[in-house]
């Protein structure tokens, strides 16, 4: 449970932007695999995990949107001024940060298949979309990591 | 633009792959709060299983001790039926007796004296007296030595006008035909076919349906139908039930039921120490002690009080009139209309002796003789008297009946005395003899008994009579045997 909790807050953390809101959905996670383990039909555990951490933080982060509101600008959209010089010392907590103005589908199809090295097709039943839509948002999401940090 | 390559995208792979490797992972917060609510939860679900498995303990014990009981009770059944006596009905009592023919006076009836009497023909008892179905056996009739002869003169052939006493045998009913392969013994007989009813058929639940015969004992639970006209049933407490529809006869816990199925139900039990109730569905009418006459109209439950006491629902209704009950409420009371049931009704034994054994209330003629079912007294100026038990109560349209045999007999005094506490009140009537040496019915209406110090004064309905004393007019060779002795309720229109 320990190595799959650590790379599910990481995962989580990525898609909610949030440290709270991944602590608490991959909480959830757990809990919910611990109540009903048949709801884990076999596979990639992982990916189930967060799958359902990702649909958690997701509907927490709509119940927020309705209840204040508005929308947060800062985490969803880009940031102004992508061209900012990075520090090497910095460059790896700049990067972090450079994911979390990602788009949500981008940010995780990366995170899963860079981290922790999912096949597109398992991406794609987490995100609950197509192979070619995982495919073009991992593209688009090295793409803008390669224009921001030049790598 | 130089097209990016797939080194390129290594990078930007591996550079993600640093940055988030090197991002913090779970808090030691989250484990601990993991760990500790899956903890809870695992004693929460144990908690649950625990309490699951003390359910079903539970319930195994609960299925076994129901088990166990159901098993008992059959092994308690079994062993009572074993040894407890057959079911008494009038098949089994050799000292059964004879109810009267149904309809007005029987023929050969000597009438109070001043009234013209009928030739003597055969005297028939009707219908089986149901009155001792359930009641304890009688004791066989005392063990007399052997003699020769009955007590009884020679009976010449019956000629007409001429009867001959009946044995008991004779009038035992024949058993129960069309129930045959119904396996109710443990059941109380509570009811039995007239024997001049029509053609009725019977069933028990869900039974096919059988041709019910005549004097055929009638268990609880019995559904009777009766297809055109009517027919009588006598109950076993000396009740009458006049149908002409499905009925459905089931004893309660101080009553008899009567489920009406349809139609209509006629039912006397005046007198009788047997309740009676009606329902049509849920609702109910009580007949403690009267005469009444209960409708099904589809849902709904009327009664026609007659005589005596009656209950729909929970008011009463006053002998004359009639009320209807549905679920929606009472109706109110109208005046009682005509109703077919009520023709030409059977006439109901009230009390009966047959001197098959010495009567419950006890002999007190001082020098009477009891011997072979005659009560026998000799002697003018003597009489021949026995005590009811219990006292028989005066009903409307009740006759005395006896039959007897006399010889140099001018004349019979009947006296009737009312029970304590006017003990010493007394009714009379006089009677002559039609023929010397023969056998007649004389028929007394109770409403033409004369109080015998004041003749204007009547017997009325609901006064208790305790005795019977048949005075002997004549000469001393004067002599009477008595067969039997009845009080019977001719029903009226």
């Amino acid at each position: 449970m320990a190595a799959h909790l650590d790379a599910l807050v990481r995962i989580t953390r990525v898609v909610a932007g949030d440290d709270a809101a991944a602590n608490d959905a991959a909480q959830e996670a757990f809990i919910r695999l611990w109540r009903n383990p048949a709801a884990f039909a076999g596979g990639n555990l992982l990916a189930w995990l967060v799958t359902v951490a990702r649909h958690v933080a997701l509907n927490e982060h709509r119940g927020q949107k309705r209840r204040t509101g508005r929308h947060d600008t800062a985490r969803l959209r880009p940031p102004s001024n992508p061209e900012i010089k990075v520090e090497s010392s910095d460059q790896l907590t700049q990067v972090r940060a450079f994911m979390g103005t990602l788009p949500e589908q981008e940010r995780t199809a990366l995170t899963l298949f860079a981290v922790q090295g999912l096949a597109q097709s398992e991406i794609a039943t987490v995100l609950g979309t197509s192979e070619g839509a995982v495919k073009q948002a991992i593209l688009s999401a090295r793409t803008k990591l390669r224009a921001r940090f030049e790598v | 633009m130089q097209r990016p390559t797939g080194e390129v995208f290594k990078q930007a792979d591996q550079l993600v792959r640093r940055a988030l490797e090197g991002a913090p992972g779970a808090h030691a917060g989250l484990r601990a709060k993991l760990s500790h609510q899956f903890s809870a939860e695992f004693a929460l679900q144990r908690r649950a299983r625990n309490l699951r498995i003390q359910a079903a303990a539970g319930c195994a014990v609960a299925a076994a001790v129901l088990l166990l009981v159901f098993l008992n009770l059959d092994w308690f059944r079994a062993t009572v039926n074993e040894g407890s006596p057959p079911i008494v009905s009038a098949n089994d009592n050799p000292a059964a007796p004879v109810a009267p023919r149904p309809g007005s006076l029987p023929q050969n009836t000597v009438k109070p004296d001043g009234a013209e009497n009928t030739p003597a023909q055969n005297d028939q008892p009707g219908p089986a007296q149901p009155q001792q179905l359930v009641q304890e056996p009688k004791p066989a009739p005392e063990q007399k030595p052997p003699t020769p002869e009955p007590a009884k003169e020679p009976q010449p052939a019956p000629g007409p006008g001429v009867e001959q006493p009946k044995t008991p045998q004779e009038a035992a009913p024949t058993p129960p035909k069309g129930t045959e392969s119904t396996p109710t013994p443990a059941k109380a007989v509570v009811a039995r076919l007239d024997a001049n009813a029509g053609k009725v058929r019977i069933r028990y639940g869900t039974d096919d349906w059988a041709d019910l015969a005549a004097n055929t004992d009638i268990l609880a639970g019995a559904n009777l139908s009766v297809s055109r006209g009517t027919a009588e049933v006598w109950l076993s407490g000396g009740s009458l039930l006049r149908f002409d529809g499905d009925i459905v006869l089931n004893t309660q816990d101080k009553h008899l039921l009567v489920q009406l199925e349809s139609k209509s139900v006629y039912a006397d039990n005046l007198g009788t120490s047997e309740a009676l109730a009606f329902s049509v569905g849920e609702l109910v009418a009580a007949l403690p002690n009267g005469v009444a006459i209960a409708r099904r109209d589809q849902a709904a439950l009327e009664l026609t009080c007659l005589l005596g006491d009656c209950t729909l629902g929970e008011e009463a209704v006053a002998p004359g009139f009639e009320r209807r009950l549905t679920a929606r409420g009472l109706g109110n009371a109208k005046k009682a209309s005509p109703n077919r049931l009520t023709r030409d009704l059977p006439a109901r034994v009230v009390y009966r002796e047959d001197f098959d054994r010495t009567p419950p209330g006890g002999l007190y003629g001082d020098g009477e003789e009891m011997k072979d079912g005659l009560l026998s007294r000799t002697g003018a100026g003597n009489y021949a008297a026995f005590r009811y038990d219990p006292t028989v109560t005066v009903l409307a349209g009740m006759v005395l009946r006896f039959r007897a045999r006399t010889r140099a007999i001018t004349q019979l005094q009947l006296e009737v005395f009312l029970d304590k506490p006017n003990d010493q009140r007394c009714f009379s009537q006089r009677l002559k003899p039609a023929k010397e040496g023969e056998w007649q019915v004389f028929e007394i209406r109770l409403a033409d008994f004369a109080d015998k110090l004041n003749p204007a004064l009547k017997m009325t309905p609901g006064q208790l009579l305790r005795n019977f004393k048949l005075h002997l007019e004549g000469t001393a060779a004067a002599s009477v045997e008595i067969d039997w002795v009845e009080y019977v309720r001719i029903q009226e229109d």
